[in-house]
């Protein structure tokens, strides 16, 4: 029964090409990845692609994985470099009128629904979204574990590999950052 | 209390991991410090928006069954995310080796792929073999038909025998070759190499095909210092660092000639190849090795080693994070081709890859010791020197890429 193995010992079997083992981790972690995508693709389609194209990226990069690291932080680091690579190449080409044209859909869908205020929701959103990924990583992996998972600075550090006080000031870090960048995007709430 | 200490505590009470009497001592600060109280306000809303923000969302029921059907299609590459496309070719391979010795070389090596029958060849002074076969034109392997080929899966390289049964065995003597000062001794070029390999599109899920052309374009014994300059249509001219200085030498793609040296007494090597920028400025938290702007400043690209070994690529119109392309990397060589679009560089092993920054791909393009590379001036030929660690032959070799 392989679902009681840790993560680095799933991933020697995958390497040994029992794909199995494989499917253990991405049901393990799909929750985490698809929400991290989600957060950082901004809708459910997109999420559902970033998140598959992550799991597919980690498991090419299977054999880069220091086994006598932690699988975690490393596979939600690569998660999180393959969403961002995606994104920004994307950004380049996807024509506004596609978040015109998705608004609109939202109307038709649901008669209650508030062009402005959902235009104002999305646009926080975005912004934050964009604050978040174009932060240095070693800042944005523990405030998403901190806001996406809940986890206190004891499982960040025990996540991340990290001493308790290096997560406590990457997060005051990260925070002041953030503080920045919605400022400069100037979110009216600052 | 201190307003560094108080900022800290402002973090640790967003995080709930502020006891009673922490709290109300830092309140107290607060009433106190407008700076401090302002600090709060902000990042109790950041705390806020974050919150609304973040939530745990949970994948469709069949996502993780979606993701293991993707898979199949995708083997797990022994390293990186690269594919492997040619090994040195060296000319020694092309001696007959018996039976015996080929059994054994190849127990033997199993892991360091063709390199390690280098290694075992104990005729390394027989005089080199004149292939005497002329040269494919190599634009004409650009555009080869997009179609699979399993030859990708069996790499010419692991197959000893076909670079043996292809050979013309015509001796070529040193007088033969050229007018050699020193102990410089020049061949001339093979026939090119060509695959069609499969180039994954990771990022969006699909696959294109390009065609690889390497071909040796002329080896120099004894010297490990060549440093290709020029490479057009008709020509490659590269200098080759011989006691007390560097000679220029030219070698003709389009017929079946020897290189032959065109200049002599070159007292300092010019600069050669597309320019490269020194310095840490970039990336210093990381430690780079070699930074280089785009031609056409769009991007920098950072070839690092150190602490995190990766090429490093960042948007510099944009204050985006850089972002890691590979850790298959480190090396000394970075340099960008002339319309942008792709990067050539090495691993801290020397071996050479190129890059597709736009296609977030990596293709292994030469395993051995690069020394030096030069893009031609369409982006689509790269000519490079390089040096087994077991040979005593410096090549210089041409790519074409996709």
């Amino acid at each position: 029964m392989m679902e009681h193995l840790a993560d680095e010992k799933l991933v020697a079997l995958c390497l040994q090409g029992q794909k199995e083992a494989y499917n253990i981790l991405v049901v393990r972690y799909q929750s985490r990845i698809y929400s991290l995508a989600y957060r950082l693709g901004g809708d459910y389609d997109e999420a559902r692609d970033l998140a598959q194209e992550a799991f597919i990226r980690i498991y090419q990069e299977l054999p880069q994985f220091d086994a006598s690291r932690k699988f975690f932080p490393w596979m939600y680091r690569v998660a999180r470099n393959t969403c961002i690579n995606y994104l920004q190449k994307r950004s380049r080409v996807v024509p506004v009128e596609e978040d015109i044209d998705d608004l609109t859909g939202m109307a038709v869908r649901n008669p209650d629904y508030n062009p402005e205020q959902s235009f104002e929701k999305s646009t926080v959103a975005n912004q934050v979204r964009e604050a978040i990924l174009s932060m240095p990583e070693k800042y944005a992996m523990p405030v998403m574990l901190k806001y996406l998972e809940g986890l206190s600075y004891q499982e960040i550090g025990k996540a991340l590999d990290l001493p308790q006080s290096t997560v406590e000031t990457r997060l005051f870090r990260g925070r002041q950052i953030l503080q920045k960048k919605l400022s400069d995007l100037r979110i009216t709430k600052f | 209390m201190h307003c560094h200490k108080a900022q800290m505590m402002i973090n640790q009470q967003l995080d709930g991991q502020l006891d009673q009497d922490l709290s109300a001592r830092l309140v107290e600060h607060l009433q106190q410090c407008p700076s401090c109280r302002l600090q709060y306000e902000q990042l109790t809303k950041v705390d806020q928006l974050l919150k609304e923000q973040f939530t745990l969302v949970e994948p469709p029921v069949d996502f993780a069954v979606s993701v293991m059907a993707a898979l199949p299609d995708i083997a797990i590459p022994t390293s990186d995310h690269v594919v492997p496309l040619f090994k040195r070719v060296n000319r020694l391979q092309r001696y007959v080796l018996s039976a015996a010795a080929t059994v054994m070389m190849l127990v033997g090596i199993s892991y360091f792929g063709f390199g390690g029958l280098l290694v075992a060849d104990n005729d390394q002074n027989t005089p080199p073999i004149n292939t005497a076969q002329t040269p494919n034109t190599p634009a004409n392997t650009v555009d080869q038909p997009i179609t699979p080929d399993t030859s990708l899966t069996q790499p010419q390289d692991q197959t000893v025998d076909v670079a043996v049964g292809n050979e013309d065995t015509t001796t070529q003597n040193d007088s033969d070759v050229n007018t050699t000062p020193q102990n410089t001794q020049a061949t001339d070029t093979d026939t090119p190499q060509q695959s069609v390999v499969e180039m994954p599109k990771v990022a969006y899920n699909s696959q294109v095909s390009g065609s690889f052309s390497l071909q040796v374009l002329a080896e120099h014994e004894g010297h490990s210092a060549i440093y290709p300059k020029t490479i057009d249509g008709q020509t490659v001219q590269y200098y080759v660092k011989v006691d007390g200085g560097y000679q220029l030498w030219q070698q003709t793609l389009s017929a079946d000639m020897a290189p032959v040296m065109i200049q002599d007494n070159i007292s300092a090597l010019p600069v050669v190849g597309a320019a490269t920028t020194q310095t840490n400025d970039v990336f210093s938290e990381d430690g780079s090795k070699v930074v280089a702007l785009s031609p056409d400043g769009s991007m920098v690209a950072a070839n690092v080693y150190k602490d995190a070994v990766a090429l490093w690529l960042s948007d510099n119109y944009s204050d985006a994070e850089p972002y890691v392309l590979t850790h298959k990397a480190g090396g000394k060589i970075l340099v960008w081709s002339p319309n942008s679009g792709k990067i050539a560089y090495t691993d801290a092993a020397g071996n050479l890859f190129v890059a597709y920054p736009s296609e977030n791909i990596t293709f292994l393009v030469y395993e051995g010791v690069v020394k030096s590379v030069c893009w031609d001036q369409n982006s689509n030929a790269l000519v490079f020197s390089a040096k087994t660690g077991f040979s005593d032959y410096t090549g210089i070799y041409k790519v074409i890429v996709p």
